[in-house]
């Protein structure tokens, strides 16, 4: 009997199928994530890992049988999390075969992402792989997989240009601000209103290095205690922001809270050379002419989102590059499990013809005498030689099919043919 | 031996460009950390060059064209390293270090013969000449760097990343940098100028100024012009008074030349 046809199998829901609410109902950490897989292999599927991300939950596993390896898992992660099936079976996806391994392919290349290009996903990969090999769930075929995958994600990240570019107007602002700057350097930083763009902004610059932050609002409670920036008067905005190097501007105001001339009159007695202007109101509250001015420069929210605009159209170019990496290196997964499918059934046909040829031998010689040591010797080198190269010629053939779905008859034929069993 | 020494500071030099420009071109860490050992071993090779050639001689090796222009591209060479070891993974490198094979490069095919006769060549040349020549190879950096600066800014300033954005240090660091280096050439210049005045008076040289001191002094003035009011000038003017003061280096440099 042919050995049946181990299939990879995937369910799972991301962050296009499920909201936040959801996803975070059937995360996996630690022991929960150990149980679950012990679970899933002592229920039929012989191989499982798990993906379990902020974005994502995913479930791979290895099984004979289709169904019961998607009704395993679903279980698996139902039961993990005291849930429903009609719970979350709406928010599930599932894959098999090549669609799975695409899938994580895609997945470890971050082309699945919310942001695409992002990082942190196939560090999350590794992480579940290792997670997975740790406790035993792992076999070769999600080996090999995972081994893969990881592969691939590095290759798209190291052969496109899909992880460059930021997509956040923060760390946009952050981009610019690196070519200003120095790294880890002193620099002082006014923010003027409390708008929650500014403050991301103001988060990520904080992070850069040493800033000297203030901070300053008509209304003083709504930034006291901000970033443990010290709280300027607003009155004497223009010569706050002639003495910082960075001025963030988000308030609610209904036109310009700096303007050119007031500016300027506070430069005269400035110390540093270069200052930057960052305005992320809507209506604009740093008036334009400022940018002007000649050791100033002036972003608005418009321009550092046509940053953020340039930066994802680049990117999506960059992921139709990635989709062709991923796409050549499928057609290698599918031909590493053909092979391994061949390999018992190539020893067996070999270990057939050897037999036949020891049969051939042996009646041979008691017809025309025994051969003499040295003959018999000779005779096996060859006959080995002769058998291996057809072997290798029937496995030759099968591998030039490319797809292991036509390679799979032909293999059952020739074990019909051959009366043979590989396992 | 000699010229073994020459071809092979050649050969290092381009390894060196070549991984300056493989990191500016990529952005990177990788190419320069690449580049730095074939650049200190550079340095290395060109002051034992330098070193042997002087013991050779018994005296400082300035005493010609040829001399002073490899004697630059060795100070070239020392201060990029300096800059590269000290500057954070982005370097100006790449646009300093070509200079710096051509000064090496170009006294091997020309003639090269000496200014002066022998005899002049005592303590207080070489002092005169080599302090200059220092404090010019500075001003040449500083106007390298000002049309990068300016360029640079103009790019960040009008939103058009152009191709050195991300490539070469911040703004602040460029500042910084060529603010070091005006301190530094402001200091050497006059001192060498003052040494060769001194040793025209002791060679009962009557006519001390000349063309070449004036011209010496123009661009001397610019730089310090530039020194002091760096952070009041527009860009425009930042750049003009560099390539001012460039030009009047390099006139001073033919005026040397030409024995004026």
């Amino acid at each position: 009997m042919a050995p049946e046809l181990k299939h990879t199998l995937l369910v799972g829901l991301n962050f296009k199928t499920a909201g936040v609410s959801v996803r975070e109902r059937v995360s996996f950490a630690g022991d929960l994530l150990a149980a679950t897989l012990e679970r899933i292999c002592s229920s039929g599927p012989s191989e499982a890992a798990i993906l379990s991300t902020c974005n994502r939950v995913e479930l791979y596993a290895v099984d004979e049988d289709v169904e019961r390896g998607f009704r395993v898992m679903v279980d698996g992660i139902c039961e993990a999390h005291g849930l429903e099936r009609g719970e979350i079976e709406p928010h599930l996806y599932f894959k098999r075969c090549e669609e799975a391994v695409s899938h994580l392919y895609s997945v470890s290349a971050s082309l699945d992402s919310m942001i695409v290009g992002e990082a942190q996903i196939l560090a999350q990969v590794k992480k579940a792989y290792a997670l997975a090999a740790a406790n035993r769930s792992t076999g070769s075929v999600l080996n090999k997989l995972f081994q893969s995958a990881i592969q691939i994600g590095k290759k798209v990240r190291n052969e496109t240009d899909i992880g460059q570019g930021s997509l956040s107007v923060g760390s946009v602002a952050v981009d610019l601000m690196r070519e200003i700057f120095p790294e880890h350097s002193s620099f002082s930083l006014l923010l003027l209103g409390a708008g929650e763009v500014a403050e991301l902004v103001a988060e990520q610059l904080k992070k850069y290095g040493n800033a000297d932050i203030r901070v300053a609002n008509r209304t003083l409670e709504k930034v006291e205690g901000k970033f443990g920036g010290r709280v300027v008067d607003f009155e004497k905005r223009h010569e706050e922001a002639a003495a910082c190097d960075i001025v963030i501007v988000s308030t609610a105001a209904p036109d310009y809270v700096l303007d050119r001339s007031r500016l300027e009159q506070a430069m005269k007695a400035r110390q540093s050379e270069v200052a930057f202007f960052v305005d992320l109101s809507v209506p604009r509250n740093i008036d334009p002419a400022i940018g002007e001015m000649d050791r100033v420069i002036l972003y608005s929210i418009d321009d550092l989102e046509k940053v953020v605009q340039t930066n994802a159209l680049k990117r999506s170019g960059e992921a139709v590059q990635a989709r062709a990496v991923i796409e050549g290196s499928l057609g290698d997964f599918g031909m590493w499990y053909a092979k391994r499918r061949m390999a018992p059934f190539m020893q067996k046909l070999r270990e057939h013809h050897a037999a036949t040829r020891d049969a051939v031998l042996a009646g041979y010689g008691r017809q025309a005498g025994d051969f003499s040591t040295g003959q018999m010797e000779a005779l096996l080198k060859i006959t080995d030689k002769l058998i291996a190269r057809q072997v290798d010629e029937i496995m030759l053939k099968l591998e030039q099919k490319g797809d292991p779905s036509r390679i799979d008859p032909t293999l059952n034929t020739l074990r019909d043919l051959y009366g043979l069993e590989s396992e | 031996m000699e010229e073994l020494a020459r071809i092979s500071t050649l050969v290092l030099t381009g390894l060196t460009v070549g991984g300056y420009l493989l990191a500016f071109l990529s952005g990177g860490e990788k190419f320069k950390r690449m580049a730095l050992p074939f650049h200190s071993l550079l340095f290395v090779l060109f002051t034992l060059y330098i070193s042997v050639y002087s013991l050779r001689l018994g005296r400082c090796p300035i005493a010609s064209g040829r001399e002073v222009m490899i004697f630059s591209a060795w100070i070239l060479t020392g201060l990029m390293l300096l800059n590269e070891l000290l500057c954070e993974r982005r370097s100006v490198a790449v646009f300093v270090l070509p200079f710096s094979a051509l000064a090496t490069f170009i006294p091997i095919l020309s003639e090269g013969g000496p200014w002066l006769p022998e005899k002049y060549i005592g303590t207080l040349f070489p002092l005169h000449v080599g302090l200059t020549a220092m404090g010019f190879v500075l001003y040449s950096l500083v106007f390298l760097l000002c049309l990068l600066y300016t360029k640079s800014f103009r790019d960040i300033k009008n939103k058009r990343p152009g191709p050195l954005f991300g490539r070469i240090p911040p703004l602040k660091t460029q500042e910084t940098q060529i603010r070091l280096l005006l301190a530094a050439g402001n200091l050497l210049v006059p001192a060498g100028l003052a040494f060769g005045i001194y040793w025209s008076l002791s060679q009962n040289l009557h006519e001390i100024v000349g063309p070449k001191l004036l011209v010496s002094l123009g661009a001397w003035t610019s730089f310090v012009v530039l020194m002091f009011r760096f952070r009041r000038l527009t860009l425009a003017r930042i750049l003009t008074l560099s390539t001012l003061g460039f030009l009047l280096v390099a006139l001073s440099f033919f005026l040397g030349r030409h024995g004026a």
